[in-house]
């Protein structure tokens, strides 16, 4: 953080208060994509046969690949197709267009494409990414989900990558969209899970929509079967072990997309929420590390607050209210109302309508999404990359839109202000944005955004505007724990009394992977005046008068 | 129309591939140059090359003009390719020849729709139903062929009678919207001839447009309606509903309450209050008061009393949620949902039970939901 990224925070914050008249913090962001040296563009490569994936691509992740501190990109894009299809013809990724592009950060506010002698031009039409250390050597990795299966990108810690995939264990089949690394066994290795969608494939696609010139729609997924999501258990040696059907994955069928780990009954294990479209959301618990439950309707998450399934994109978890207990959103079709669901004691309400988000949503239809203090006033707000699957939606329905800008949503103490508009421009700009990713770019202590667009150019938004509060970023580091320390639970108290609590997970949004650092804005405290890590061995660490505004690195201490 | 040309397409390969193993079993005795040129037929069809299957059969006529399974062949080659007027000559040589070989009836009939002769294909596509009830492409023909000579219900009526047979049936759907449309259409226009300052006019438009979602036309339509007459009953309530199904809830209050000032009986927009005020987490005392007024009023309307209960659970009153819930499933009782609100009821009240049994019962609904959809 340069002392001019201070002083514009400050500056931007004055303006922002001053244009909305209102002495609230109001997140202020810039597109500095032009400037960055990020110029990738997604290619979904859409066809006359209106394949379905063309519209649902593509994720990206915030990770740090050379752990120099500073937060590198990494995108997933589509590959070329025909329209139609031959029968047999694969996705050709061969063309630079259609690679998957991985950026270094130059900790200037600039970014280097590295994707060539990183080794990550990838193969397949993409659609998601998960970054994780799953074989604890200090870098982490990358799975990125693919039409047809999975590719592991072991990072080698030297700026390459080599695809593992089958050495260690993992080639599958199936369209793989979300994933995401956690240890659920708490074993000290990073386990995987992966969600799928449809069972779908080229030549299995059908006509939707009126048979006239343009009607020519994307199919709905009620016209194809779900399927079973996939599980790997890390054998600690490299390798994982398809552990799906002897952990009570078998037979849940789902029509995945995004995915979310949180301890979401405080039992200590990590448990799955799984974001599914139009049937029934899923919530894996964990029965000890040894095998899920699925508790989706048992436990309040299934369905909406009509007692009907929605089409469920993107995800994520975390307290909104600061009472200690992760909640749950998950995005929807216009039409429909995105789904907040609060946690009570590990069983959910459905309250889209007493937070705000019900009549904030109703019009519109969600993708990647990510709750994050984005003013740093100690409450996590929300923010959704937005866009209708169906580009012609329009001829249809013409009070629904195909492009829509991305939405930015204050929590006022646990209800959701629509705040787009005071946001800054980019919050104005209509766009098909699928994956969405948070995290701190320039390490200035305010969280930026990262977007993938669907078939149009990505995003990186920087935020200007929350500097006026105080902050701490946690990076953690597992000794007896899995060395990132995914699935720790940090939780805090500021000098004012304001308790916070956060699960380290680079899991939620849509088929996106975020920045594992956990991120507390403090408001106007300058302090934290008591800090408890609790490491997924069961260690728990306590701090004491821990200063803010700073990049902090715990390690887990021996027992 | 391409793609349900090719579907037609599809269909006709299928019965020229039955009707050529019986064209063989005649060219084969004969005359033994016939078996290789079908032969030559066959395999060129197979690759795709429809010409060469063609010559191919035009060689069996000229060898033996008597031959109606090749007449009928090559009619079916050249309905793939488009021809329909060479399609329907060579269907009515082979028909000529062998007078009961109705086979030919669909595609000859199909072929004359296509090439726009209503009548014909009418008569040739009715025969063609009334001989196998059980074809649906003759029936879905004949159907379009009265629609397309201005006979709408007669054509509708067909369409309709093979959707109850056959509900999935898409084409069917799609015709039988089409031909909704077009009648709305001509009501329409005959309303505007006649009266075309009317608030009617704006009303029945409106309608045809709510109809398909074009909800931002629906309420200007709907609008222009109420500067019409703004005394009719249902003109805010209209423009409620609207604002209501786009989930402008607060919009949809003000006009429906609007409305119950003309018409205080309403109990859809008692109801569509209440549901807003729910979506909106306001105010839950008036939206009780809202759904009790309209069942007081409509005491069957299921969607009030799933409202009920969800405003009763949210106040706390768990059992008598529970009871508005049971009689929405007296009422309805393949709804899903009531039954998702039900385990949540049943799991507050610690009536784990009673919870598991109506888990059991969405999860069995959904299998049956899957089981259907996953049908072709």
């Amino acid at each position: 953080m340069t002392r001019r990224d201070l002083l514009r925070c400050a500056a931007a914050q004055a303006l922002s208060s001053a244009l909305s008249g209102d002495t609230r913090k109001i997140p202020l962001f810039r597109d500095i994509t032009a400037g960055s040296g990020v110029n990738f563009v997604n290619q979904s490569s859409p066809t006359a046969e209106k394949y379905l994936p063309e519209s649902m691509t593509g994720g990206v992740a915030i990770f740090d690949y050379d752990g120099d501190g500073w937060l590198d990109l990494f995108f997933v894009n589509g590959a070329k197709l025909s329209s139609p299809m031959a029968p047999g013809q694969q996705p050709d990724k061969s063309d630079p267009r259609f690679w998957n592009r991985l950026y270094r950060n130059n900790r200037n506010g600039t970014f280097t494409d590295v994707t060539a002698e990183a080794g990550l031009r990838g193969s397949g039409y993409g659609m998601g990414v998960a970054a994780g250390d799953y074989n604890n050597s200090g870098r982490p990795s990358l799975l990125v989900t693919n039409l047809d299966g999975c590719i592991l990108y072991r990072n080698n810690g030297d700026g390459t990558f080599t695809d593992l995939t089958q050495k260690a264990g993992l080639l599958s089949s199936g369209w793989c969209a979300g994933a995401s690394f956690f240890d659920f066994n708490r074993d000290g290795h990073l386990d995987l899970v992966v969600t799928r969608y449809l069972s779908w494939s080229f030549s299995k696609n059908q006509w939707c929509g009126e048979r006239k010139e343009g009607y020519r729609a994307y199919c709905h997924p009620d016209k194809f079967p779900a399927v079973e999501h996939l599980l790997y258990k890390n054998n600690g040696d490299g390798t994982f072990t398809n552990f799906g059907a002897g952990a009570g994955f078998k037979g849940m069928f789902g029509k995945g997309l995004g995915v979310s780990i949180e301890d979401f009954n405080a039992d200590g294990w990590p448990d799955i929420a799984i974001a599914n479209d139009s049937v029934a959301q899923q919530l894996f618990i964990n029965r000890n590390g040894t095998a899920f439950e699925e508790a989706g309707l048992a436990l309040g998450l299934a369905y909406d607050g009509d007692g009907r399934a929605f089409a469920g994109m993107g995800i994520d978890s975390a307290d909104l209210t600061n009472t200690g207990r992760p909640d749950i959103f998950i995005d929807a079709l216009a039409n429909q109302k995105y789904a907040l669901f609060r946690n009570r004691n590990g069983s959910f309400d459905y309250e889209s309508g007493e937070s705000g988000l019900g009549a904030i949503s109703a019009s519109h239809s969600g993708w990647g999404a990510k709750f994050a203090d984005m003013d740093n006033d100690g409450w996590k707000d929300l923010v959704i990359a937005q866009g209708h699957v169906m580009d012609n939606i329009a001829l249809t329905q013409p009070w629904i839109k195909y492009l829509e800008p991305l939405a930015m949503l204050g929590n006022r103490q646990g209800r959701f202000e629509d705040i787009s508009s005071q946001s800054g421009k980019p919050f104005s700009i209509p766009l098909a944005a699928r994956g969405l990713a948070v995290g701190d770019l320039n390490n200035d202590g305010c969280l930026d955004l990262v977007i993938n667009c669907n078939n149009s150019p990505a995003l990186i938004l920087k935020n200007e505007g929350a500097t006026g509060n105080h902050w701490i970023g946690i990076d953690t580091v597992g000794t007896t724990s899995n060395r990132e320390g995914i699935g720790a639970c940090v939780s805090i108290r500021t000098a004012s009394g304001l308790r916070q609590r956060a699960y380290v997970s680079a899991g939620g949004s849509y088929l996106s992977s975020s920045s594992k650092r956990v991120h507390f804005g403090l408001g106007q405290d300058r302090t934290i005046a008591e800090l408890e890590i609790v490491w997924p061995s069961g260690i728990v660490q306590k701090m004491k008068d821990v200063p803010g505004d700073q990049r902090l690195t715990i390690t887990e201490s021996r027992r | 129309m391409t793609n349900l040309k090719g579907d037609v397409a599809s269909f006709l390969l299928i019965v020229l591939g039955l009707l050529s193993v019986s064209a063989g079993a005649q060219v084969r005795a004969p005359v033994p140059s016939v078996d290789d040129l079908y032969a030559e037929a066959i395999a060129a069809k197979r690759a795709g090359d429809l010409t060469t299957a063609i010559a191919r059969y035009n060689a069996i006529l000229v060898l033996d003009p008597k031959l109606a399974a090749a007449h009928n062949n090559l009619g079916l080659l050249f309905f793939q390719s488009n021809e329909y007027l060479l399609a329907i000559q060579s269907f009515e040589a082979g028909l000529r020849v062998d007078p009961k070989m109705t086979s030919s009836l669909v595609p000859l009939g199909t072929a004359y729709f296509l090439v726009g002769q209503f009548a014909k294909a009418r008569d040739l596509l009715d025969r063609a139903s009334r001989l196998n009830p059980s074809d649906e492409a003759a029936q879905l023909y004949h159907g379009r062929a009265l629609f397309s000579l201005g006979q709408l219900e007669a054509g509708a009526a067909v369409v309709q009678k093979l959707l109850r047979k056959s509900p999935r049936n898409v084409e069917a759907l799609y015709t039988l919207g089409q031909m909704y449309m077009k009648l709305a259409q001509g009501t329409l226009r005959e309303l505007e001839v006649q009266a075309p300052d009317s608030y009617l006019t704006n009303l029945i438009s409106g309608q045809v447009q709510e109809s398909t979602e074009n909800y931002d036309g629906a309420l200007d339509q709907y609008r222009k309606a109420l500067e019409k007459e703004p005394k009719f009953r249902g003109a805010h309530y209209n423009v409620g509903n609207i604002y209501w199904l786009e989930g402008k809830w607060e919009l949809a209050i003000k006009e429906l309450k609007l409305e119950l000032i003309a018409d205080p009986y309403n109990c859809l927009a008692q109801w569509k209050i209440a549901n807003s005020l729910l979506n909106l987490s306001q105010d839950r005392d008036e939206a009780i008061g809202r759904v009790t007024k309209a069942l007081e009023i409509c005491p069957n309307l299921a969607q009030a009393h799933l409202d009920f209960g969800r405003l009763l659970a949210a106040k706390g009153d768990l059992q008598q949620a529970v009871a508005q819930y049971r009689l929405v499933v007296t009422m309805n009782p393949e709804e899903s949902s009531v039954h998702v609100l039900l385990v949540n009821a049943y799991r507050k009240l610690g009536r784990a039970t009673e919870a598991d049994a109506e888990a059991k019962i969405v999860r069995e609904m959904n299998a049956r939901r899957s089981a259907r959809e996953s049908k072709p």
